[in-house]
């Protein structure tokens, strides 16, 4: 089976800020301002920092300790 | 502003010939009462330092070593070599008018941008600039030929210094900077090359072009000289040996007698040798043995001399060599390789006068041994800086492209039909200088074939864990060559290089007193235009050697001239004619490095103005007085408010490295609240430390507890570390680039999986396939879902060929197992082949755990012992509870007073709300708060005078028996922490040669039981032990032995039975465990021809 082409995501311009929208084989530069170096924008998923649920926080390191 | 920079580099003589001077002058001149006076106060002269910096800046020598050659040095290797000719046709030419360095920039479809250094940082790029040329040349051939003229055609990239005069960095201000995405407080000086910062670290070396007496491990005095000339360098050695001195050139096959040189150069008389070198009788009498030689030997003529050279020639096996006649070999052996620095053409009077010079100092030298040489004399030495180096590489990288544009030409140029009209030009752009340049200075492997130079390690990698390493990186000297270890005179210290080197920053063990570091306000010479300075002096009168006859040359009544090595002539007023040029020279007419020495013992005067000596700045005094005066010192004080320190632009550190870490993309270590320290001293405002501190200020108790602080361990207090003392951030880099192949394939990257196996790994991902910043990651979890094609050679593929097979080739997270990370920042870019390159920063932040190491800034190192709650901790009666509890055994021993200094000066400044200073011998000029003082603030702030508190145990509540020293001290936290050093294995990855366990922790090796653990083991008997930790637990192997032979055979799985490759049987065969190593060394003896044979005992019982 073959993965579907991966689908536009959003990136930001390292320069100006601007959003841009990549799709595969594009070259990476900013629309705007033609800055070639992009940055992903981060994560909208909830991040679970195992501090609601004492039951996950790994304890195997010896040290339980969480900080991120 | 009466600061004159004095050239410190005195020529060739130590400080003991200077010492004996002083003490034969006559007792009159010298004013006792005056040099006993007490000398003014160092306070006065402070406030130039921060000026002189801000001239200087930190890293001027590698900026003004680039600039020479940027502006200067390159002209110069092109007009030297300015013209290709067609051999075929010598009408057609290409001709360099110019060439020059451009601004740095980059080239990306055909279109010309400005690049700023964080830029190529962040996209792997070279910071690098084109290397411009004016020319004209013939274009077209026969009877079609036009002459072209063309300006700015680009030959090449030169990788750019930052902060030097190509760099857009320079002169810009903190806003403009910041902008760019740089550090104002970022010194430059370094290269970006292929995104990672490289500096050319500093050369040292014996000067050239100088004379040098030294004593051999015979005994022998040598004088010998290393030249070098812009087409040649050799070395000069003569030795004086038996009382006969002799001539030692690489190219004699023997010792040649010194007077026999002297001959073939054209000085057949012995008399006038004899008044050369002085007329002296002592000379004479060291001399007559060597006049003798070449009696006996029958050398009266200068042709005699000449056949006597010849047959003394090394032979050399060339078929070209022998036409040539041997006779003018000679000839152009001493013109050309014989004291290659004195330039003559046929006339070789300036060779022997150089030659009696070198008897006079030998002689001298055996006369008085204290007028040998120090080798190790800083005077003596000449340091190699960035700009030479590329000036090498560049002049080899240029000719090497000429000659390749020649054949290239000729080659066209012999074909009989050519479709278009000939042009050189077209030739000149190609990669060949920019990726010589590249690849050299990124690999750091220089390897110039044309100057016999193949030295690895030349560049490094700058050094970033913090802003002080940093800029200690870039003053560090390299030695040039291996030093024999037992001669400690390299090692140790010498009394010139005060002001110079650094005599604390070396680093311990092997390379101890090898590497240096250069002064704070140290520089090094680049090179100066000699044509001007040469005809100046012949101004000031110096009579010129041509018109000096032999007896002439060390008259009583004049002093020989050298001018950077070789001998200008002589001068009737030495001290006249020195004056005059040091006038010259603060006036600003010559260069003020230009150095200007009478040495009355050697009767001569120095001038340098060559590249690579040291320098530091000197106040001109006058008779003692000098001349920078109070109100000199009133302007920069009342002056202006940016008469301030020169990094004093008052803004709080953020960071520890640079103020921009946080838009860096490498590996990093950061802290997490950095802070200013409580006491500092002068220097460290300096140099900027106190914008970017790294280390916090923690309340130390110096007292013992709970017994895990022994050994310079350290207790630590929980709640501390949960407020944030010593937490830090490792900031990991991980990148992955999409590749094309041979056939036109891509790598690409797949949407990650959102359920099965690997749908675990792939959490992180996003839609894109590449992970998402805040994002959670764990050890082997998925970075970028990455797939390679299967196929990448053969046939083309079109692109819209989608049903190439792919497979996964993801790149992973490898971090400690159990911590999780966080993704911090991700970037995309295109690489130089317009390759999609991707970038992972992750971030892991760690709070300190037993085992972790701290340093005061005292060299006061110790790890954490235990964290103790703070309910268990001893406070004071105000409440203060320290954050950690240091050993009171740390002091005794290692008498680190500055380290008591510092914690009454913290606890003072901490308590009156002023920072402290506690600069090295700073307390008499007020740059230094003296302990006195801070104890009366201690007192005033309800303290006690001596730093003791009254301290209750957190454990009993019980006042303590004793006062308790408590106070702030700066804290480190260092980089080795134990989480990357902490490692066991149980069974794991074995090497595949010799199927012992790997080593080390990056590939999860074994522990290894040592010569000396096996040697306890032995001692202890517990043979058992030993059989299972060297075969067992390592490398257990079950070989197949004949019994007839001995020799090793193998298993045969078809027979089911072992059997003996040279007995053709299995008859006779057996089992024996050895250990895989061992039957190694068997077969690879046996490759050698050696038989080891098993013959073991019991079986031949039985």
């Amino acid at each position: 089976m073959d993965p579907p082409p991966p689908e536009a995501v959003y990136y930001i311009c390292g320069d100006c800020g601007m959003e841009v929208q990549l799709k595969s084989n594009d070259v990476i530069q900013c629309r705007e301002c033609g800055y070639r170096i992009l940055y992903k924008k981060r994560t909208r998923r909830i991040i679970d920092f195992g501090l609601t649920n004492v039951d996950s926080l790994d304890y195997s390191n010896g040290r339980g300790s969480r900080i991120f | 502003m009466g600061v004159a920079l004095d050239s410190s580099v005195d020529p060739p003589g130590n400080d003991k010939q200077r010492f004996t001077n002083a003490r034969q002058a006559p007792q009159s001149a010298i004013d006792m009462e005056f040099l006993a006076a007490p000398i003014k106060s160092a306070k006065d002269k402070f406030a130039l330092v921060p000026e002189f910096l801000k001239v200087r800046g930190l890293v001027k020598q590698h900026l003004d070593s680039f600039n020479y050659f940027v502006n200067t040095g390159i002209k110069k290797i092109v007009r030297a070599n300015n013209r290709i000719e067609s051999e075929i046709d010598p009408t057609i030419y290409l001709e360099f008018k110019d060439i020059y360095v451009d601004k740095a920039s980059v080239m990306s479809m055909g279109k010309t941008d400005d690049i700023s250094p964080n830029t190529c940082r962040l996209s792997d790029m070279t910071y690098a600039a084109p290397i411009k040329v004016d020319i004209v040349y013939i274009r077209g051939s026969h009877d079609r030929k036009e002459k072209v003229e063309r300006k700015g055609v680009t030959i090449g990239r030169m990788p750019i210094m930052l902060q030097s005069c190509c760099c857009t960095l320079l002169g810009k201000n903190e806003a403009e900077l910041a902008k760019l995405g740089e550090c104002p407080l970022d010194p430059g000086g370094y290269f970006i090359i292929k995104g990672n910062e490289k500096v050319l670290l500093m050369q040292e070396q014996l000067s050239k072009n100088r004379i040098i007496i030294d004593m051999d491990k015979k005994g022998n005095f040598n004088a010998s000289v290393t030249s070098s000339s812009e087409r040649i360098k050799s070395k000069t050695v003569i030795q004086m040996e038996n009382q006969r001195i002799y001539l030692i050139l690489n190219q004699f096959a023997k010792k040649i007698p010194i007077m026999v040189v002297m001959k073939a150069l054209g000085m057949t008389s012995d008399q006038e040798v004899v008044q050369m070198v002085g007329r002296d009788p002592r000379y004479g009498a060291l001399l007559m043995p060597s006049l003798e030689d070449c009696a006996k030997e029958g050398i009266y003529t200068q042709e005699q001399a000449l056949d006597y050279l010849e047959s003394k020639l090394k032979r050399f096996n060339f078929s070209g060599s022998s036409s040539e006649k041997d006779s003018a070999r000679v000839m152009k052996l001493l013109r050309d390789v014989f004291l290659a620095n004195v330039m003559c053409q046929n006339d070789f009077r300036p060779k022997c006068v150089y030659v009696a010079v070198m008897l006079r100092r030998i002689m001298d030298a055996v006369l008085n041994k204290d007028a040998m040489d120090d080798k190790d004399y800083v005077g003596n030495k000449r340091i190699e800086l960035s700009g030479q180096l590329i000036s090498l590489l560049f002049e080899d990288l240029f000719k090497t492209m000429i000659t390749d544009i020649k054949k290239i030409g000729d080659n066209i140029l012999s074909k009989r039909s050519r479709s278009s009209a000939f042009d050189f030009a077209q030739q000149l752009t190609s990669d060949r200088i920019t990726n010589g340049l590249e690849r050299t200075l990124s690999t750091g492997n220089f390897n110039i074939k044309r100057f016999k130079m193949d030295s690895k390690g030349m560049s490094q990698v700058l050094f970033r864990l913090s802003y002080i390493g940093c800029l200690g990186h870039m003053t560090r000297v390299k030695p040039q060559f291996e030093k024999t270890r037992k001669v400690s005179g390299p090692r140790a210290l010498q009394p010139s290089q005060w002001g110079m080197l650094c005599p604390c920053d070396t680093p311990e063990g092997e390379q101890c007193g090898l590497v240096k570091n250069l002064s704070l306000m140290a520089h090094v010479t680049t090179d100066e235009e000699e044509g001007p300075l040469m005809s100046l002096c012949k101004c000031l009168g110096i009579e010129g050697l041509e018109i000096l006859s032999a007896e002439e040359v060390h008259s009583p009544y004049s002093f020989l001239v050298f001018f950077n090595g070789n001998i200008l002539g002589k001068h009737k007023k030495p001290h006249h004619f020195a004056n005059a040029l040091r006038k010259l020279r603060r006036a600003g007419k010559i260069g003020e490095f230009v150095s200007v020495f009478v040495n009355e013992k050697q009767r001569s005067v120095y001038i340098a103005s060559d590249g690579g000596r040291v320098c530091r700045p000197l106040v001109i005094a006058d008779k003692g007085v000098p001349r920078v005066k109070e109100h000199h010192m009133q302007e920069l004080k009342d002056g202006s408010p940016r008469n301030t320190y020169q990094c004093a632009m008052g803004k709080q550190a953020m960071g520890n490295i640079a103020y921009n870490q946080l838009q860096r993309m490498d590996m990093l270590y950061l802290l997490v609240y950095p802070q200013r320290p409580l006491l500092t001293t002068k220097t460290i405002e300096l140099v900027g430390f106190d914008k970017l501190g790294a280390g916090q200020n923690a309340t130390v108790a110096v007292m013992s507890y709970s017994g895990y602080d022994i050994e310079d361990a350290i207790v630590m207090n929980k709640a501390s570390l949960d407020r944030g003392f010593g937490r830090c951030i490792l900031m990991k880099k991980f990148s992955g680039t999409l590749q094309k192949y041979e056939n036109d394939a891509r790598d690409r990257i797949a949407r990650p999986y959102r359920d099965g196996t690997d749908a675990g790994r792939m959490r992180a991902l996003d839609n894109d396939g590449l992970a998402a910043p805040g994002e959670i990651i764990r050890n082997n979890d998925i970075l970028m879902n990455k797939q390679v094609p299967q196929v990448t050679r053969g046939p083309q593929i079109s692109p819209s060929q989608l049903n190439i097979p792919y497979g996964n080739a993801p790149v992973s997270y490898k971090g400690p197992h159990g911590e999780s990370c966080v993704v911090d920042k991700v970037t995309l870019s295109s690489d130089k082949h317009n390759n999609l390159c991707s970038k992972f920063l992750i971030r892991h932040t760690r709070r300190p755990e037993v085992g972790d190491k701290f340093s005061s800034r005292h060299g006061q190192k110790g790890v954490c012992g235990t964290i103790v709650q703070q309910e268990d901790f001893p406070f004071s009666e105000r409440g203060i509870c320290p954050d950690l509890i240091m050993n009171p055994h740390g002091f005794p021993s290692r008498m680190t007073v500055g380290k008591m200094i510092e914690l009454l000066g913290s606890k003072a400044g901490v308590s009156c709300g002023r920072f402290h200073y506690g600069s090295a011998f700073g307390e008499p000029s007020g740059h230094a708060d003296k302990v006195e003082d801070i104890s009366e603030t201690l007192v005033r702030m309800g303290f006690s005078y001596d730093g003791k508190d009254l301290i209750y145990s957190g454990i009993t509540g019980c006042p303590l028996q004793a006062y308790i020293f408590m106070g702030p001290i700066y804290y480190q936290k260092l980089k080795h922490m134990v989480l990357d050093k902490m490692h066991a294995r149980g069974s794991g990855p074995r090497v595949s040669l010799t199927r012992q366990p790997t080593e080390g922790k990056a590939r999860n090796g074994g522990l290894r039981v040592g010569e000396m653990e096996r040697d306890c083991l032995i001692a202890y008997g517990a043979s058992m032990l030993l059989y299972e930790r060297l075969m067992l637990s390592s490398d257990p192997f079950e070989v197949h032995v004949c019994k007839e032979c001995g020799l090793l055979g193998y298993y045969s799985h078809k027979l089911k039975t072992g059997i003996c490759s040279s007995c053709k049987t299995g008859d006779k065969m057996y089992t024996a465990k050895m250990p895989y190593a061992c039957k190694l060394l068997i077969q690879e003896l046996q490759s050698m021809n050696i038989v080891p044979r098993i013959k073991p005992e019991e079986l031949e019982k039985e």
